[in-house]
């Protein structure tokens, strides 16, 4: 049980770091489905960075600056040109994915090398705790990261006066404006901040869970994480309960797996997919998605 | 006077604050509030799901990196004491009235010390009751040495509250008065470019004629808990037309919606002319219930067709005229458009025209045509004169009286309490959902009561 918790907190933390970067730039009104790609870019950035280095540090460094790279270059078409956000997520998404493949072949040649990993690192004095602290405090850096990160994100929506305009410009971007807040600057920021978080969560699959990198390793992942600001209802809070609940689907699948029953593994690799699905089609209504989401903003407008 | 707080920018003339040209080319909302220059708009600027403390405190001129909300909220309670302005502080302004968002945000402009503040129609959705109370506080933030500039189109309003009277039209200043000096029908002329006669109304209808539409018992769901639709009961008889009185948020949208086939009701019962009618788009139309509303740009109209294409939208049907065999022949509803427009004098009158580069008024005129051609026997008509000039209202307004007069039922659905009672034959209120009744004696502050709930027990 211990193990499983630990293992769905492991395995949850690159879904809650992407959801955590999107839940703030949707709450800026902008819908990033190009999450995915920057989870890729971050994933490659960091493996590049290490086997270069020999240091997954630098690794993820270099996955913060790529990620934040990309969500700069999504604020330049979807806000700058005002263009249609899907289009520019759809459009980073493709490039990402052939980017990092051409550059992993044609910097590998087909073989691959280990990365250096960031492994667990056991907090002094709490991992000894019975029970709870093998779960929670002997984890890999990204999982704290990500914990910590979820209650931040809420002190800085409701606690600080950049979360309150972010809010602002997500919900009624007008009136932001209105009120001398640059709805591009805020947006522009929000998409900086998504892209190196996403960044981030690509580099704990290359750098700390794997140690490799393969093309279009993020399996759908930034796409789980869109699902998951959307179930936790663009709540850190609810964000971080459905990353565990995500994580925990995963966790439980290699479980099953591992058991060896005579169902075909693919069968099981499928089940946070569908789990996805399913929470998507029943999590419609309750809360309510920032009221500018999805609409680029233009002062001459009416 | 978008222009005036940086929404939009001027393509040229100058701007002076106390004497001080004002840099145009850099002209911008933050600019404007550096400057002093605070507005109330005619629609809600606050963001609506925050609550008033938040609102006040995310603007850019507000300083400090951390936000503490209790901090912050006993500031706004000291401004509120000091002007007379109270509204709920704790809620998301959604949820507010329109009364309240005003005074949370004239707050506002005063929280940034303004020194000048623009009040766009403060008073269009506001009860006569609550435009009494927002009187003295605006005074009092003239007395305290705030200048005020207070757009109306009601002239006893700026008789009761203004120093000084401008008249714009059509973009272009008319002339500027001392209020003392300015009589009504001076003003009026101003206004319009020309004399504005009474309206003309005929006598009342027999009230034995049988009513053309009847609503029974009408529930629906609503947007909010108190527009939900609760047992509403109407009748409108021919050549009657029945005022119902209301203030925003009181289930008029939602009586809108269910009369245009587009919300489902959870009970009740529809007949014209004594027949009943099931609560659908198509069956309504056939039914010829016509449907004008106030909202032009989201319910009446569809902006980016062109105007012969929005006309022929409400037969597309079955209008033999237009279609034949299923095929739309152009040249022929481009034949009828064109009289039509020129006949309810809509300008200009191109049936190829984009709906959204027409003015309100003339799209709003488009609307009233299309939708009395043909003379309908019933016609629902909800906030027909919403934002529009004084002479496009009048338009709207003599249409429906036209209507009435050749024996139309009109349900004339307004917020604006003028409006209703300078047109209904009958009026009745809707509060929370639910029709009241209101006395035929009743004074314009006993109906702000009725509308306000206040005597609903």
């Amino acid at each position: 049980m211990e193990e499983l918790l630990a293992a769905s907190l492991r395995l949850g933390a690159p879904l809650l770091l992407a959801a955590l970067g999107e839940l703030i730039v949707e709450r800026a009104g902008v819908v990033n489905i190009g999450i995915e790609g920057m989870m890729l870019v971050g994933a490659f950035a960091a493996f590049a960075a290490a086997v270069a280095t020999g240091s997954p540090g630098i690794g993820v460094g270099a996955a913060l600056a790529a990620g934040a790279a990309v969500g700069l270059l999504f604020a330049a078409f979807a806000v700058g040109r005002r263009a249609d956000q899907i289009v520019v997520g759809m459009a980073v998404n493709l490039l990402a994915l052939g980017a990092t493949g051409l550059a992993a072949r044609a910097l590998y040649a087909g073989s691959i090398p280990e990365a250096p990993r960031w492994g667990e690192l056991a907090i002094p004095g709490l991992a000894e705790l019975p029970w709870l602290g093998p779960v929670l405090f002997v984890q890999t850096p990204f999982v704290y990261v990500g914990l910590v990160g979820a209650a931040g994100v809420g002190w800085f929506l409701t606690r600080t006066r950049p979360g309150l305009r972010l809010r602002a410009v997500g919900e009624a971007a007008r009136a932001a404006d209105a009120e001398g807040v640059s709805v591009a600057r805020v947006r522009v920021a929000a998409l900086a901040f998504g892209g190196a978080l996403a960044g981030l969560a690509g580099a704990s699959l290359s750098v700390s869970q794997t140690g490799t990198f393969t093309e279009g390793m993020t399996a759908g992942r930034g796409f789980i994480a869109l699902a998951i600001v959307i179930f936790g209802r663009w709540r850190p809070v609810g964000a971080a309960a459905a990353a565990l609940f995500f994580g925990a689907t995963t966790a439980l699948q290699f479980r099953l797996q591992a058991r060896g029953y005579a169902v075909p593994y693919p069968v099981f690799l499928m089940l946070p997919y569908v789990v996805t699905l399913a929470v998507l089609a029943l999590a419609t209504g309750g809360g309510r998605a920032p009221a500018d989401l999805g609409r680029p903003y233009a002062r001459e407008e009416r | 006077m978008n222009v005036l707080v940086g929404l939009v920018r001027p393509d040229g003339g100058r701007l002076e604050l106390n004497g001080v040209p004002l840099d145009l080319a850099r002209w911008s909302p933050a600019a404007a509030l550096h400057a002093g220059v605070g507005m109330v708009h005619q629609h809600s600027s606050l963001v609506p799901a925050l609550t008033a403390v938040e609102n006040l405190s995310f603007g850019a001129l507000e300083r400090g990196w951390r936000y503490r909300p209790s901090r912050e909220r006993k500031r706004v309670v000291a401004l509120a004491e000091r002007f007379g302005l109270e509204a709920p502080l704790d809620v998301a302004v959604d949820d507010l009235s329109v009364g309240q968002r005003q005074r949370v945000e004239i707050l506002r402009a005063e929280a940034r010390g303004a020194r000048v503040l623009v009040l766009d129609e403060p008073t269009a959705a506001l009860t006569p009751t609550e435009t009494r109370t927002l009187f003295p506080a605006i005074r009092r933030l003239a007395a305290d040495g705030r200048g005020v500039v207070f757009i109306s189109h009601k002239l006893d309003e700026i008789r009761d509250l203004a120093d000084r009277v401008t008249v714009l039209r059509r973009g272009r200043t008319v002339g500027t008065l001392a209020v003392a000096e300015a009589d009504a029908a001076l003003l009026g002329r101003w206004m319009l470019g020309r004399d504005l006669p009474a309206l003309a109304r005929e006598a009342a209808p027999a009230a034995a004629a049988e009513p053309l539409l009847e609503i029974r018992a009408l529930s629906a769901p609503g947007l909010r808990e108190a527009s939900r639709l609760r047992e509403v009961a109407l009748e409108v008889r021919p050549g009657e037309i029945l005022g119902v009185a209301g203030i925003d948020g009181n289930g008029q949208r939602e009586l809108e919606e269910v009369l245009a086939g587009v919300r489902a009701p959870s009970a009740g019962e529809l007949r014209v002319g004594g027949r009943p009618v099931a609560f659908g788009a198509r069956a309504l139309r056939t039914a010829r219930v016509a449907h004008l509303s106030g909202e032009r740009e989201t319910a009446g109209l569809v902006p980016g067709m062109s105007a012969c294409e929005n006309w022929i939208l409400k037969g597309s049907y079955d209008d033999r005229r237009f279609f034949r065999r299923g095929r739309l022949d152009r040249s022929a509803a481009r034949r009828v458009v064109e009289a039509a427009l020129h006949e309810f004098d809509v300008r200009p009158a191109d049936p190829d025209a984009d709906i959204a580069t027409l003015s309100g008024g003339n799209a709003q005129k488009l609307a009233v045509g299309r939708e009395l051609e043909g003379e309908p026997p019933v016609l629902v008509a909800v906030n027909p004169t919403r934002g529009l000039d004084v002479g496009s209202a009048r338009f709207v307004h003599e249409r429906l009286l036209a209507r009435r007069a050749a024996g139309g039922a009109i349900l004339l659905v307004s917020t604006e309490l003028d409006e209703v009672l300078a047109l209904a034959d009958r009026t009745v209120a809707l509060v929370r959902g639910r029709v009241v009744a209101i006395p035929e004696a009743a004074d314009r502050a006993q109906i702000g009561a009725i509308l306000l709930g206040r005597e609903a027990a």
